[in-house]
């Protein structure tokens, strides 16, 4: 079991690496996608900040509930993108007849599909944001004491 | 005509090729639709007004996006940049039809389609969750709201096939539409919230862009926000915007065609 995971593991790296290697090969289209990520993320940190600057509360939180909600919605929803991105490339394998090739590996059926594209920029969205979220709570956790 | 009226019939068999592609993505369409409102009848909790919108308004202001997402943004020209990559492209410019007009017959039995939908969702929606609707006072109202709908619809259907005809010079359409067709788009027309909450050194950037003409100014017209003045200087801006990318998108179409090139099977 363990030495299976291990595989599993050691595959995963290898795809990781080889999906990042052609994410970024075009590194116009890396700062794009960067920039977009960037911007809607502030776009609705701004949005949110103006409608707690109006009402104080959000549907009963206060503003440190409220970033503290988003910053983990943020978290969680980059982190299965970056994991999972090869999700979206499975329907067009499939219809594209490519889904056979993975199915004579000798991997689990569901591995390719799930885990078969890793998504560095993502990844490189994540160092940042993990970052503020950490700086939040050790402010809020200084705030309290 | 005849021609564009079989493509009409053609797109829409398309859709129920695959039933359950269709039923998923309106399903989506509708759960974004559902949680935008809940989201912000949250907010609004028991209050009556908050952000300059009284709660009926902005209730109006969900149900306008919900529309206009399916009447303007709804969009088929997409498909023109994976056509120009993957050399499909060949096939339709064999054929005796324009190739604005082709996306544009796409575009309508898509909009059609999905404004059908998008109708018996708000219905649904609305009559559920008992809300007050807005509808104007002013008969001028309608007008201006009809004038500036059809403006903004071919206005998107311009933008996106600017972003399309890019595919002519670049492998990574993808990305430029991304930002450009899905995070500007939707955050500046307006498509999550109205942009009049943001600041205003915000707005002043946001409406340098045309994308509030697309949802944020015509529902800022229904909710009749506006007076007449400004909202004869929004549909004015607007038609000068759709002059630009027609022009724009026509040139990218014409260089790009020239420059075009399809090999192989």
């Amino acid at each position: 079991m363990v030495r299976s995971v291990a595989k599993l593991i050691k595959i995963w790296l290898m795809i990781a690496s080889r999906a990042a290697q052609s994410q970024l090969l075009s590194r116009w289209a890396g700062v794009i996608f960067l920039a977009g990520k960037i911007v809607r993320f502030f776009l609705f940190f701004v949005f949110l900040f103006m409608v707690l600057s109006s009402s104080k509360t959000l549907a009963g939180y206060n503003r440190e509930q409220v970033i503290f909600f988003f910053l983990v919605f943020n978290l969680v929803d980059i982190m299965v993108q970056f994991l999972y991105r090869g999700v979206y490339q499975f329907r067009p394998s499939v219809v594209a007849g490519n889904y056979d090739i993975d199915l004579l590996k000798p991997l689990p059926s569901f591995f390719r599909p799930v885990f078969g594209w890793a998504d560095i920029l993502d990844f490189i969205t994540l160092i940042p944001l993990w970052f503020y979220f950490l700086w939040f709570q050790d402010l809020r956790i200084s705030s309290l004491i | 005509m005849k021609k564009y009226f079989q493509l009409a019939k053609l797109t829409f068999q398309e859709y129920f090729v695959y039933r359950l592609n269709f039923v998923l993505w309106r399903f989506r369409s509708f759960v974004f639709f559902l949680t935008l409102l809940l989201f912000w009848l949250a907010i609004y909790g028991d209050r009556i007004a908050l952000l300059g919108y009284e709660r009926a308004k902005m209730l109006a202001y969900v149900v306008g996006v919900a529309f206009l997402r399916s009447f303007v943004l709804g969009s088929r020209s997409a498909g023109l940049a994976g056509q120009i990559r993957s050399g499909e492209l060949t096939k339709i410019l064999l054929c005796p039809i324009g190739m604005f007009s082709f996306w544009l017959t796409r575009d309508a039995v898509d909009k059609l389609l999905n404004l059908f939908f998008t109708f018996i969702e708000i219905g649904i929606a609305v009559s559920f969750l008992r809300i007050p609707f807005y509808f104007p006072q002013r008969a001028e109202t309608y007008l201006f709201f009809a004038l500036l709908l059809v403006l903004a619809l071919f206005l998107y259907f311009f933008i996106s096939f600017f972003l399309s005809a890019f595919a002519f010079w670049t492998e990574e359409i993808w990305a430029t539409r991304w930002l450009f067709g899905i995070i500007f788009l939707e955050f500046f027309a307006g498509a999550y919230f109205p942009i009049d909450v943001l600041p205003i050194w915000l707005q002043r950037v946001i409406n340098l862009t045309p994308f509030p003409y697309l949802v944020f100014f015509p529902i800022k017209i229904w909710l009749e926000q506006l007076s007449m003045a400004v909202a004869i200087k929004g549909i004015f801006i607007c038609f000068c915007w759709l002059i630009l990318f027609y022009w724009l998108s026509r040139s990218l179409w014409q260089k790009g065609a020239k420059n075009y090139g399809a090999f192989g099977g």
